[in-house]
């Protein structure tokens, strides 16, 4: 699924914050291929979509919240939306505008929680219509009547539907019928996704050597059943990775090791086709070299109808020549705050966008001040 | 200071540049893998930083010549940028040849090697200080304007990238 709109109010730190993935107009020769829904060129979405803030801005909430989401219109009970809501007194309510490019739908999902159970749900769908562009296409899921809806009026015999559609236990269809997703958070051991590939290895020895010019190999171990790794390196040392995870850990950079992760990452996009895929800080300890090198990669790596969502602290991702409209800001100062820097008319050329960041033109740099008072 | 960058088509070539650099025979700069014959310029173009002085520097091959359109539809991409071809007549071991004063045979037998695949795997294992002692760097890629009035593409005026 790709999404075009997202609001979240109550969840985390998020009071009515909105977030676009869309952008209104196509940029000549732009250097993200494809930038657009497959068969309706029209709808123009962000393919690749790279999440800026300080520390504590939202960054790594909005993608387990995104999470939560495609659990949920899969049919999962997300109890996770009852531990994020904020203020527990509320309900708490995401409203969700995407799309499903097999079925070619552009749908309208509405969820409201308390901390104990969904409270309100409310589905709209329309098939999209070549001759649309994006406006028109929005506006007609606006103005559709809803398909579906859940509430006090309406509970279709389900008293108690947890945080579990009802929609979708009642047989309506909210999603494709195999979607694909992949998030990986930066907390160690973070992970969600729907199938484990097996490790690409020419991908996995390249960056396990970009990031350490010291390993010579990496080969699988072949009377092991299950996915096991030897890493030789240049003095005789050997470690071991089984299932995606390192053995002896100390042998490795604290970059090297989650390196692996965004080896496994990369290898799941490039098995997959269209899908959301979600890199939260994976790179931090990467050099900056390394960072625009692998995310280059990832992008040229994405299929139509795919949509990749990047978090990072990096100023030098700012200087990659990526359209505008690819950088969201966030910033927190009592909630969640989300700036489109293509929205607010700093477009291609204006190249300064680094710039426009160091001057806090966005409000987004973290306050120094608590730690300057010890100078 | 100007940021550099240099493309290159296979190992020899990072070698020979790399090589060029520590013993400040050319500017300094980045160095990265791109074959314009073959490679799509928007794969590597994100990651070219955003400032107008930037310098690219692509060192290509002429014998062994693949889809002239491709290079040429790169080369239109690259208008934008300030980009100089370095231009090798055929390939690496012809211009070491006329660098050197050698005959290929010479050069190989210097490389121990019988034939251009194991020259190409021991030049990249060398020690280029001993091996290219008495070649004359001024000779290296001088002989590449054929190619490019041959093909009607025109270079930077000022293509200096030799200190």
């Amino acid at each position: 699924m790709i999404f075009l709109k997202l609001k979240i109010d109550n969840f985390y730190m998020f009071k009515n914050t909105e977030f676009d993935f869309t952008y209104p107009k196509k940029i000549a020769n732009s250097t993200i291929e494809g930038e657009f829904l497959t068969d309706f060129p029209k709808i123009n979405y962000k393919k690749v979509c790279i999440l800026m803030g300080a520390n504590a801005s939202g960054k790594t909430s909005l993608g387990k919240i995104m999470c939560s989401i495609n659990n949920y219109l899969v049919g999962k009970d997300v109890k996770n939306f009852s531990d994020s809501i904020c203020d527990k007194n509320k309900n708490a309510e995401t409203e969700i505008i995407y799309i499903t490019p097999q079925s070619k739908e552009i749908h309208k999902l509405l969820i409201k929680f308390n901390v104990e159970r969904l409270i309100f749900e409310q589905h709209t769908v329309c098939k999209l219509k070549k001759t649309y562009n994006l406006d028109k296409t929005l506006l007609a899921v606006e103005n559709s009547p809803p398909r579906f809806t859940y509430d006090e009026n309406n509970k279709h015999s389900v008293e108690n539907p947890g945080f579990k559609s009802v929609a979708h236990s009642l047989g309506q269809t909210l999603c494709e019928e195999f979607p694909t997703w992949n998030y990986k958070y930066n907390d160690f051991n973070n992970s969600n996704k729907l199938k484990t590939n097996t490790p690409n290895m020419p991908i996995l020895e390249a960056i396990l050597k970009s990031f350490d010019n010291s390993i010579l190999s990496v080969s699988k171990i072949s009377e092991s059943e299950e996915d096991s790794y030897i890493v030789k390196f240049a003095n005789n040392d050997e470690a071991f990775i089984k299932d995606g995870k390192i053995i002896n850990h100390e042998r490795f950079s604290r970059g090297t090791i989650e390196s692996i992760e965004v080896a496994d990452f990369l290898n799941y996009i490039i098995l997959n086709d269209g899908g959301t895929f979600f890199l939260d800080e994976k790179m931090a300890y990467s050099h900056s070299e390394i960072e625009i090198s692998i995310l280059n990669l990832i992008i040229e790596k994405l299929k139509p109808n795919s949509q990749f969502f990047y978090t990072t602290h990096n100023y030098d991702i700012l200087e990659m020549n990526l359209p505008n409209h690819s950088y969201t800001f966030m910033k927190k100062n009592k909630f969640i705050k989300v700036l489109h820097p293509g929205k607010l008319g700093y477009t291609k050329n204006d190249r300064g966008l680094l710039g426009y960041v160091k001057n806090d033109v966005f409000g987004t740099l973290p306050d120094t001040s608590k730690i300057e008072d010890f100078l | 200071m100007r940021q550099v960058l240099y493309f290159y088509e296979g190992e020899s070539e990072k070698k020979l540049i790399t090589y060029l650099k520590d013993r400040q025979i050319i500017k300094p700069g980045r160095i990265k893998k791109f074959n314009l014959w073959q490679d799509k310029f928007t794969s590597i173009e994100r990651t070219l930083p955003l400032r107008k002085r930037l310098k690219l520097y692509f060192i290509i091959d002429t014998d062994a010549l693949k889809s002239v359109k491709w290079f040429k539809d790169n080369l239109k991409k690259l208008k934008k940028y300030n980009i100089c071809l370095i231009v090798q007549s055929k390939n690496l071991e012809d211009e070491l040849s006329y660098m050197c004063e050698q005959s290929k045979k010479q050069l190989f037998t210097a490389f121990d090697a019988s034939n251009k695949e194991e020259f190409t795997s021991k030049f990249i294992k060398a020690n280029l200080v001993g091996k290219l002692r008495n070649c004359n760097f001024n000779k290296l890629w001088s002989r590449g304007t054929n190619f490019l009035q041959k093909n009607n593409i025109e270079n930077l005026k000022n293509c200096q990238y030799k200190l």
